[in-house]
């Protein structure tokens, strides 16, 4: 017997109403850099076992490192006493029945699985020797992780399905320095399920953003356009998602609540959540509660369509769930993309007549009441369609719902920023206020 | 602690370690048990229990590091993740333009444990998630009016043991506790958010006298006071910063900075020993040993006896803080701040508890003496850079007219330059508070604490356009 169906078994005998279990194991190793230099190789293995337990709607979870049939029952006892210690939820109505699966292509490549440590190696010395080429730019950390993993989902009501992964993580992180002035600091990454890492590219790009934070000048304070390049474009929409996560509309945080077949964005504007993109990084043919993954259009051409559900929240909602549990209590988006509009970048540039080119973005991007409030990092002034010069550190104030629907053009390519499938945008109208 | 049979194996390990060619090798053992209990909105989302044990084992082999954790403790798995630290570093040294080389550390053996009253692993579950309900009671006498409230409690119970091939062999027993609520207030269309927390390397004791209840009536009060509260103008100004957002400059815009490995790579305060970067009035240690302070650490993950770093004395810049390896490459001396988030990582410079030394002031007189400005409280989050460049919000805020405090304010921003803000600090304190418990991410977790006295200075003010 598997420890998943054990722990079912143990938990439904002590006196549980149902359980819930996942099982996940994984193998990684990194090549990690710091100071300018490959700090180390670190190899990990390990595996972990979660129970949710319900008793009269009261619940409790409990986890353990490398189980074993002891410490399995030990966890489940815990988490029985636990949940009989408790509030019941009345919210709650059951787990799931199992439902059929899809076939979701390109969570597993064999290359990736049998990477070894010293080709990592190699790349990442590439990647730190082309950015160290630029100059004045030192690494300050990065890393480059490959990890092969597996997940098993089981309850107490049949839903048993298990799955292999490989994933790639790299990452670069650089400071660019020159006499006694310090830039701030630029990062690049890079997520994938197979072995495509185009180190280069990697390099070239943060080095880049990284020389542009030195010879900043100062802007005046104006209302103007804002181009978010793709991290910032990524982070955007990454946030935006808690728009339409179906926890965050049924507790009244998202403004987005009632709002299905109503205009929320400009009309260019389609997002869709897709669990089963092949190959995407977030992908899988199940959820965190076992259920198929499907891919669905959340706004269309700016209207609302849908929002993103687990059993739990979407009866809370009288709908259906969109195989977007992180667990059987929580909900999290899939990969989110973008879709790309008809703008080539620098026609985008082209046509800004006073704004700024944002490559990173830090602050608040607040979902309950729009503020988007914060600092730009990286970014350079443009005039009349010409990128002129990068900025001094600036802020930009926005009303992140406002902001949805002054976009005004969104780019024809899209980058995969970890599961964020993003183009870069352009809005009118935002306050750019210099300090 | 563990028993001797199990100490006996990890320093089986370590000498085979140095017959396969390790010039250096260290074990770090943990297990961890955790409990969090979170409710949000009245609705009991999360009461876990997780326990984790694990292995580190790092080595330098060829002048390069490999580190290899795992889980499975029977000798086998442990040989093989031996030999995967070694060939581990095997693959890192080729591409290693210097080797690594550490700098001398005293070698100790010891035990040592958190000072502790009542240890979270004895206290029923049912007294923990007690609190939890009782501060949700707390917060339902304000009504309607509070529109969102998130209560969480969490618990750590940590065993630890460190054993290298210098022949250190230390165990560290502790305990942290913290408990804080977030609350958004409502009402005619304005959303206020506050938060408040209570935290710290002890055990239950936490909570004598209803602590918990406090905490709630706070937060509470605080988001409700702020719904009444308008928008400020922005622009340089004087202002009187409380010790929690004081805490948070000294440790996100100006700490980091004083952290070794971002020295060496390059920051705003790389060269700069000696130099005067702040107000004569401004002292700033990293202290492993307040008793109670979220960061408490005897040792750090190298088994270097952690001690306090004087990083600025009286406008002087003194010290960073080190790991062995940054203190060789430096040639300064350890101070015992390699810390690791867990037995998956790699210890690294980190901050413990970091916070400015009082001065003589009351701080009702640095009000008092104050014509005009703000009285800046807490915050909220925010972001700091390499070049010392910051952005924090605010949580509460005053303007001060006349030495008086006048109409509050809510959505302030604070930003700026570190070093600017610590050279222009013209009073301070002398009501030093370290409370700031929280959890630090630079590339891994780890917990700290922070603070300082109420101090003046100068900064950038801005508000919600």
């Amino acid at each position: 017997m598997n420890l998943v169906e054990h722990a079912i078994k143990y938990g439904l005998k002590i006196g549980a109403d149902e359980v819930h279990v996942r099982y996940s194991r994984s193998r990684e190793f990194s090549v990690d850099l710091e100071m300018n230099s490959i700090s180390r190789v670190n190899y990990r293995v390990g595996s972990g076992l979660s129970i949710l337990l319900f008793v009269d709607k009261r619940i409790a979870a409990a986890a353990v490192s490398n189980p074993s049939e002891k410490s399995v029952e030990e966890a489940v006892e815990k988490a029985y006493k636990m949940a009989r210690a408790s509030k019941p939820n009345v919210n709650w109505m059951g787990l799931p029945d199992p439902k059929p699966l899809p076939k979701v292509e390109g969570v597993y490549d064999v290359r990736l699985s049998e990477l070894e440590p010293g080709e990592a190696v190699e790349i990442m010395k590439k990647g730190l020797s082309i950015v160290r080429e630029k100059g004045n730019v030192n690494v300050m950390q990065g890393s480059l992780s490959i990890t092969v993993s597996k997940v098993h989902i089981g309850n107490s009501r049949g839903i048993d399905c298990s799955e292999k992964y490989t994933g790639l993580n790299a990452s670069l992180v650089a400071v660019a320095q020159e006499a006694r002035k310090v830039g701030s600091f630029a990062y690049e990454t890079y997520s994938s399920r197979k072995f495509d890492l185009n180190i280069e590219e990697l390099a070239e790009s943060v080095a880049e953003k990284a020389l542009s934070s030195l010879h900043l000048k100062p802007v005046e304070s104006f209302k103007g356009s804002i181009v978010m390049d793709y991290d910032f474009s990524a982070l955007f929409f990454l946030m935006l998602t808690m728009a339409y996560n179906g926890f965050h509309v049924w507790s009244g945080s998202s403004p987005w609540r009632n709002k299905l077949g109503e205009k929320v964005a400009a009309e260019r504007l389609t997002i869709i959540d897709d669990g089963t993109l092949p190959g995407g990084v977030k992908s899988s043919s199940f959820d965190g509660e076992g259920l198929p993954t499907m891919r669905k259009t959340i706004v269309r051409n700016g209207i609302l369509e849908k929002y993103i559900n687990n059993t739990y929240t979407a009866r809370l909602l009288n709908m259906k769930t969109t195989g977007n549990a992180a667990s059987p209590l929580d909900v999290s988006p899939s990969n989110t993309i973008v879709e790309p509009g008809d703008w080539k970048p620098e026609e985008i540039i082209g046509s800004v007549k006073k704004g700024l080119f944002i490559s990173r973005y830090s602050g608040m991007i607040n979902v309950v009441n729009g503020v988007v409030s914060g600092t730009v990092k990286q970014a350079f002034y443009i005039e009349n369609g010409v990128k002129k010069y990068p900025v001094k550190e600036c802020m930009i104030s926005s009303n992140l719902y406002e902001m949805l629907s002054n976009i005004t053009a969104i780019g024809c390519e899209t980058k995969d920023k970890g599961g964020i499938i993003v183009p870069i945008v352009k809005i009118d109208n935002v306050n750019i206020i210099s300090r | 602690m563990e028993n001797q049979e199990f100490i006996d194996i990890l320093h089986r390990l370590v000498d085979r370690g140095l017959e396969l060619g390790a010039e250096y090798i260290d074990v770090r053992y943990e297990d961890t048990v955790n409990n969090r209990i979170f409710m949000r909105k009245g609705i009991m989302e999360a009461v876990t229990h997780n326990r984790r044990r694990g292995l580190a084992i790092r080595c330098i082999v060829n002048g390069a590091w490999g580190l290899s954790s795992t889980e499975v403790f029977e000798w086998d798995s442990l040989l093989t993740a031996l030999k995967s630290a070694v060939d581990m570093a095997k693959a890192s040294a080729p591409a290693r333009t210097k080797r690594v080389k550490l700098a001398d550390a005293e070698v100790h053996r010891d035990n040592v444990s958190s000072s502790v009253k009542i240890k979270s692993t004895e206290v029923d579950p049912g007294e923990k998630i007690k609190l939890v309900l009782e501060a949700n009671d707390r917060i339902k006498e304000y009504g309607g009016v509070i529109k969102d409230s998130q209560i969480t409690y969490g618990d750590v119970c940590y065993r630890k043991m460190f054993i290298s091939s210098e022949g250190a062999e230390i165990g560290i027993e502790g305990f942290r506790t913290i408990f804080y609520v977030s609350i958004t207030a409502g009402e005619a269309g304005v959303l206020s958010p506050a938060y408040e927390v209570i935290g710290g390397t002890m055990g239950f004791e936490l909570f004598k006298g209803d602590r918990h209840l406090e905490v709630a009536k706070t937060a509470s009060e605080r988001a409700i006071r702020l719904l009444k509260a308008s928008l400020p103008k922005g622009g340089l100004a004087t202002v009187v910063l409380d010790n929690r957002l004081l805490g948070l400059i000294v440790h996100e815009a100006f700490g980091h900075t004083a952290e070794a490995d971002l020295v060496i790579t390059g920051d705003v305060l790389t060269g700069k020993i000696g130099k005067k970067i702040a107000s004569d009035l401004v002292t700033i240690v990293d202290d492993p040993g307040p008793e109670h302070a979220y960061g408490w650490i005897p040792y750090d993950d190298e088994g270097v006896k952690a001690r306090r770093v004087v990083i600025v004395e009286n406008g002087v810049l003194k010290e960073y803080m080190q790991s062995r390896e940054t203190a060789s490459i430096l040639g300064m001396n350890v101070t015992g701040n390699a810390r690791a988030q867990d037995y998956r990582y790699a210890p690294i410079v980190r901050m413990r508890n970091t916070y400015m030394m009082p001065g003589d002031w009351k701080p009702e007189e640095i009000i008092a003496e104050t014509k005009e400005g703000y009285y800046l409280k807490g915050s909220m989050g925010g972001q700091a850079d390499m070049n010392g460049e910051f952005m924090f919000v605010v949580q509460e805020a005053w303007r001060i007219e006349n030495g008086e405090l006048k109409e509050p304010y809510r959505g302030v921003t604070v930003s700026g330059n570190a070093l600017d803000v610590l050279m222009s600090v013209d009073a301070v304190g002398n009501d030093l508070k370290i409370d700031s418990p929280g959890t630090c991410g630079k590339f891994q977790l780890a917990p700290v604490d922070g603070g300082g006295p109420h101090i003046r200075c100068k900064i950038i003010v801005g508000g919600r356009r």
